[in-house]
């Protein structure tokens, strides 16, 4: 079991220090990623799933921290646990791009306006592959037409505003994929697309995977995205795995009270119309204000006073590879 | 819903020209908005999707006459009263824009930030002369309260709330004169699932207890689908289908409707890879194709799709019809969803 481990997190917890307070953005994730797998993280605006990406690609803002935890990267070689290494240090910057590469929901955040699409490309092959100018040209294009966009011969000439979003999007894959990472973090990678054009990319990502056998960590905060492409869940919120599991059980054996009015809350095509919809009271609390016990039991319809809001319940197996932080189902027993 | 028909559309085009140079020489022109025609009955919801740059804000907006429409007609009947909104001068629009208004999509950049909740709210009910002073706190905090927002907030100012509640402060405010038509702009396209969902409840509520009329703009085909009784869907500046929102579902016309509806992602893994994957991307409005604007598209498209815009006509005789604008589809069994 463990050779087919990618990546492994283990209570990983990363903290901002702000004057406000400290926000936990973070705060004891551990999860593991199977290799040529898809992990996906889905959760609501500010539960950590960028932070953790970010952990990850060592790559936090300024007042970020990685407290503590581990995040183990195996390879052939052996293995090393990224949180240990320095930000900017040669290894860290070898990591990044070379065996682990990003994208984002805005292509822009990754690629340079000034600058055509086949000199960015070029560049990070220059930089992690061994080939000479012309060569990682010839690879370049090479890469633009494995992510499917028209003409790249000529394209690759082209600057990132001379490109359709949908387009740029399939620029910054090629350019996280031309060195043949063995892990692509893909943080809301469609977020910001229209329909159909989110479908394509989904399914060049799937193709991709197939083709150059990479793992893949999709965050986003779509279930739609989740149910199309994971393998494996976990479900954050506010800076903590409340479930996670194969994606059969989370869909259809979902135990966390949370994963199921988030499910229950999705008014999903093809459903009797005009229903109400179940949704979840209140809001999510405040970074500063996290509640006692189970950060989830001030909306939780099944909260148990006395016991929710007492202590953080510990993630229970309740079936193979399912776990659930719950006290329903026993979350206080393994302490 | 009654039979009344409250708004009528026919023939509206908003064109904005494209000027270059230092003359601004006019280029060419984006056709937004390009010959759309629809109605939306009294106390009816009717959603109106499409990727974006579609044309959807522009209809809207039209109707609202935030923008001035190239041409067409824009009917709104009050009273049992025709009016011609497309026509109206300054001051005949201030007086029906009270029955009109719009919540948008995005609740940080649509409420001012220097004004405080009860401005926010309450400068309608001021413009308008319907209330000031006590009076106006007291109407404030009414509508606070039928969208769910503790009135003791109303001396704050938007910053200090959520995305959730600001949206709420959005309605609030569109609700303060009463109106009759409320055009929806992606009202909660920003919103996390959870408070999309107490959102979508509320404007349900809201319809139900003061009969209010929906035009509902939005891409996602789940909301759509969940909150409106006909559907419309927009491409590249035209409507190409309308019909009732299970027959539009289950029944698709348009070969991009069908498209559409197999590209969103399922919030179920097993029908996961099942999806036809449509090619290419959505036309440039300034520079649509010829004929069909979808038939580079259009899986289905033969020579006479190349040639000319498909008529919109009604192909279901009872009921609310079912109005598409594509030359085979009577002929084509499309997939809707189940
Ligand atoms: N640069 C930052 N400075 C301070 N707090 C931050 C920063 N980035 C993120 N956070 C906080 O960390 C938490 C998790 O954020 P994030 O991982 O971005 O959430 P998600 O990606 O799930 O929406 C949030 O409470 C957010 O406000
Ligand atoms: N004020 C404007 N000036 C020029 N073009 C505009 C303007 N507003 C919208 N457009 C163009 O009109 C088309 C339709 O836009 P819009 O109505 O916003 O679409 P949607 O709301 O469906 O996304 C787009 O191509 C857009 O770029
Ligand atoms: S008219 Fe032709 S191209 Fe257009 S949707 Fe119908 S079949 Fe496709
Ligand atoms: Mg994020
Ligand atoms: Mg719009």
């Amino acid at each position: 079991m463990s050779d087919n481990i990618l990546l492994e997190v283990k209570n990983l917890k990363t903290y901002f220090h702000l004057d406000e307070g400290i926000v936990k953005a973070v705060d004891g994730v551990s999860f593991k990623i199977e290799k040529g797998k898809t992990f996906g993280i889905v959760g609501e605006s500010g539960c950590g799933k960028s932070i953790t990406a970010h952990s990850i690609m060592q790559i936090l803002p300024p007042r970020g921290r990685i407290e503590e935890g581990e995040i183990i990267l195996h390879r052939e070689s052996g293995t090393v646990d990224i949180a240990k290494i320095k930000p900017n240090s040669e290894e860290a910057r070898k990591i990044r791009g070379n065996e682990i590469a990003m994208i984002f929901q805005e292509p822009m955040t990754a690629l340079a306006p000034v600058y055509t699409v086949g000199n960015q490309i070029q560049e990070a092959i220059l930089l992690h592959q061994n080939v000479k100018k012309e060569q990682a040209r010839e690879i370049a294009i090479d890469m633009l037409r494995k992510v499917g966009i028209p003409k790249p011969e000529e394209r690759i000439d082209s600057y990132p505003f001379e490109m359709s979003g949908g387009m740029r999007q399939r620029a910054m894959i090629a350019m996280a994929i031309c060195c043949n990472p063995s892990l692509l973090i893909a943080d809301e990678p469609t977020t910001a697309l229209d329909v159909t054009t989110q479908a394509q990319i989904l399914d060049l990502l799937r193709t991709l995977q197939k083709d150059m056998g990479m793992a893949t960590l999709m965050i986003t905060h779509d279930m739609g995205v989740i149910a199309e492409i994971a393998d494996d869940v976990a479900v954050m919120y506010l800076g903590k795995i409340v479930e996670t599991g194969p994606v059969s059980e989370i869909f259809y054996n979902p135990k966390h009270p949370y994963t199921i009015a988030l499910l229950k809350s999705i008014p999903k095509v093809g459903e009797k119309k005009r229903k109400r919809l179940e949704s979840i009271e209140g809001m999510v609390p405040s970074p500063y204000e996290l509640p006692t016990g189970c950060r989830f039991h001030t909306r939780c319809p099944s909260y148990m006073a006395g016991i929710c809001d007492r202590a953080e319940p510990s993630a229970v197996e309740v079936n193979d590879g399912h776990k659930v932080s719950c006290f329903l189902y026993g979350g206080n027993e393994n302490e | 819903m009654n039979e009344k028909i409250l708004l009528e559309v026919k023939g509206l085009k908003k064109y904005f020209p494209i000027k270059k140079g230092f003359w601004k020489k006019i280029e060419g022109y984006v056709k937004a908005v390009d010959d759309v025609s629809f109605y939306i009955r009294e106390g009816e919801t009717l959603g109106l999707v499409g990727e974006s740059g579609s044309g959807k804000t522009t209809t809207g907006r039209c109707i609202l006459r935030a923008i001035d429409p190239t041409e067409g007609e824009i009917s709104f009947y009050l009273d049992d009263e025709k009016i011609d909104i497309a026509s109206l001068n300054n001051k005949e629009l201030k007086q029906i824009r009270r029955h009109m208004q719009m919540i948008f999509q995005d609740p940080y950049s649509s409420l001012n930030p220097r004004m405080t909740v009860k401005e926010i709210i309450g400068e309608p009910l001021l413009v308008n002369d319907v209330a000031k002073g006590r009076e106006l706190e007291d109407r404030v905090a009414e509508l606070m309260k039928q969208v769910g927002l503790s009135p003791e907030y109303m001396i704050r100012y938007p910053h200090a709330f959520s995305g959730g509640q600001r949206q709420r402060i959005g309605i609030a405010r569109a609700l303060a004169l009463n109106p009759k038509l409320i055009v929806c702009d992606e009202p909660v396209s920003a919103l996390d699932v959870s408070i999309q969902a107490q959102t979508l409840n509320l404007l349900q509520d809201l319809q139900e207890a003061y009969q209010l009329t929906y035009l509902f703009i939005a891409h996602d085909l789940g909301v759509v689908e969940h909150i409106s009784d006909r559907v419309a869907v927009m491409y590249v500046g035209r409507i190409v289908e309308i019909a009732e929102t299970e027959e539009l579902f289950k029944n698709p016309k348009h070969p991009y409707t069908e498209a559409l509806l197999a590209a969103v992602p399922k919030p179920d893994p097993k029908y996961r890879e099942t999806s036809r994957i449509l090619s290419g991307e959505v036309a440039d409005p300034a520079n649509p194709p010829s004929g069909c604007y979808f038939h580079p598209r259009c899986p289905y498209a033969t020579d006479i799709c190349k040639e000319k815009y498909p008529e919109f006509k009604n192909i279901k005789k009872d009921g609310e019809g079912h109005f598409v604008s594509c030359h085979h589809a009577e002929m084509l069994n499309l997939q809707g969803i189940e």
